[in-house]
């Protein structure tokens, strides 16, 4: 599942479960629970819609998607 | 295999748009320790009854929840978490970094805003047990940094109007620059002047009272408010450097204190305060020893609190 990160840090967030870096407005694909979890939070994620990604998550180097 | 120790524990909350009333969790700090407990006050029943010499007996009386969490501090995230020791409504500027200004006053004087918070506590296989707490206030606060703890160290005391198992814990996401605050990064200005110290301690007491009213709608929880004066204040730890520092305690002479904690220019914490100092005469203990000179004080002003006391938090976060 694809979430975008819409929270206050400008610099991004890194998820605890996955590692994964995600920048400011940026999308990523999360396990479907993870997803569920981060959606709760209404003021810093949202699902994304229709777009597929540019280019694979990568946990290990950080990099994160472009919406 | 899951680690089946405190190692994965982890500390999330939420600022409550009403208080008392759950926001899922979405601030997520790491933190070294928290000593919140609490619960209903079981109350067995002093009537006697026939042919019974053991309590047949009990009643749910009322319930509080308070202790302390404690954590390394940093720019990031903890904005947030000071919207509930001091300033509600803080002032925010800038385009990146930010800055957020806290600054108590008669206008958010009950204002402090409550929170959601979670603790996820491990059991011993390694399952992170969610407990939250909702309408928790910060009854007090205390920020202090010293070279041996390396991390400058802020710790709250919570307190809580209700405990609550079934929710599931946080997915928790970190600031991906987090900047944590140490001693190498301090400067204390007295009056104007750097004065190297050894430690400080600020701390302060949000007034926070807390009541059990007799009806049903709340169940033995307690009513928590905002309800006294503030009281802001700490000490810091000095060689005796001249009589400068012990004359205005003796002069009861006011004057700004201004400590600064900054990473760099997008990652610090800078308090401004106008104080008195309690005093704290330099006796000589020994033969081996440079006199040392504490310095209690007390935050102050005649007329704005926020003259008083205020904290500039500047990060990469745009709100708090």
């Amino acid at each position: 599942v694809k979430v975008i990160y819409i929270g206050p840090s400008t610099t991004g967030v890194i998820i605890a479960a996955t590692g994964q870096l995600v920048e400011q407005g940026a999308s990523v694909d999360v396990p479907d629970d993870i997803a569920a979890g981060l959606l709760v939070q209404v003021d810093d994620w949202q699902p994304a819609k229709g777009e597929p990604s540019k280019r694979s998550t990568a946990a290990v180097s950080g990099q994160s998607e472009e919406v | 295999m899951p680690v089946g120790s405190a190692v994965q524990s982890q500390f999330s909350f939420a600022i409550e748009a009403t208080q008392n009333t759950r926001v899922a969790p979405n601030k997520h700090l790491g933190y070294v320790q928290e000593g919140v407990r609490g619960g209903p006050a079981q109350v067995k029943s002093r009537a006697m009854r026939a042919g019974r010499i053991l309590p047949h007996r009990f009643s749910s009386g009322v319930k509080s929840w308070e202790g302390p969490v404690a954590f390394e501090l940093q720019p990031e995230t903890f904005g947030s978490f000071a919207r509930a020791c001091w300033d509600g409504t803080p002032v925010t500027a800038g385009a990146g970094p930010f800055t957020h200004t806290f600054a108590p006053s008669a206008a958010t004087a009950g204002d402090l805003k409550s929170l959601t918070c979670q603790f996820g506590r491990p059991d011993n296989t390694g399952t992170v047990r969610c407990h939250e707490y909702t309408g928790v206030l910060v009854r007090s606060w205390s920020l202090t940094v010293e070279p041996q703890a390396l991390y400058a160290m802020f710790s709250a005391v919570l307190t809580a109007y209700d405990e609550d198992l079934t929710q599931t814990l946080a997915t928790a996401s970190y600031s991906a620059t987090e900047t944590p605050l140490t001693f190498a990064h301090l400067s204390l200005s007295v009056a104007g002047s750097e004065v190297p110290i050894d430690s400080i301690t600020l701390n302060g007491d949000n007034a926070i009272d807390s009541k059990h009213k007799a009806t049903a709608t709340a169940a033995g929880r307690p009513t928590l408010r905002p309800a006294g004066q503030r009281v802001y204040g700490g000490t810091f730890q000095t060689d005796f450097i001249s009589n400068t520092q012990y004359q205005r305690f003796l002069n009861g002479t006011e004057g700004a204190l201004v400590l600064t904690l900054e990473a760099s220019a997008s990652a610090k914490i800078v308090i401004t305060m106008n104080v008195r100092y309690l005093g704290e005469t330099p006796n000589v203990g020994g033969r081996d020893e440079v006199l040392a000179q504490g310095c209690p004080f007390e935050v102050v002003h005649a007329t704005a609190d926020g003259s008083a006391f205020t904290a500039v938090v500047t990060s990469a976060d745009a709100t708090v």
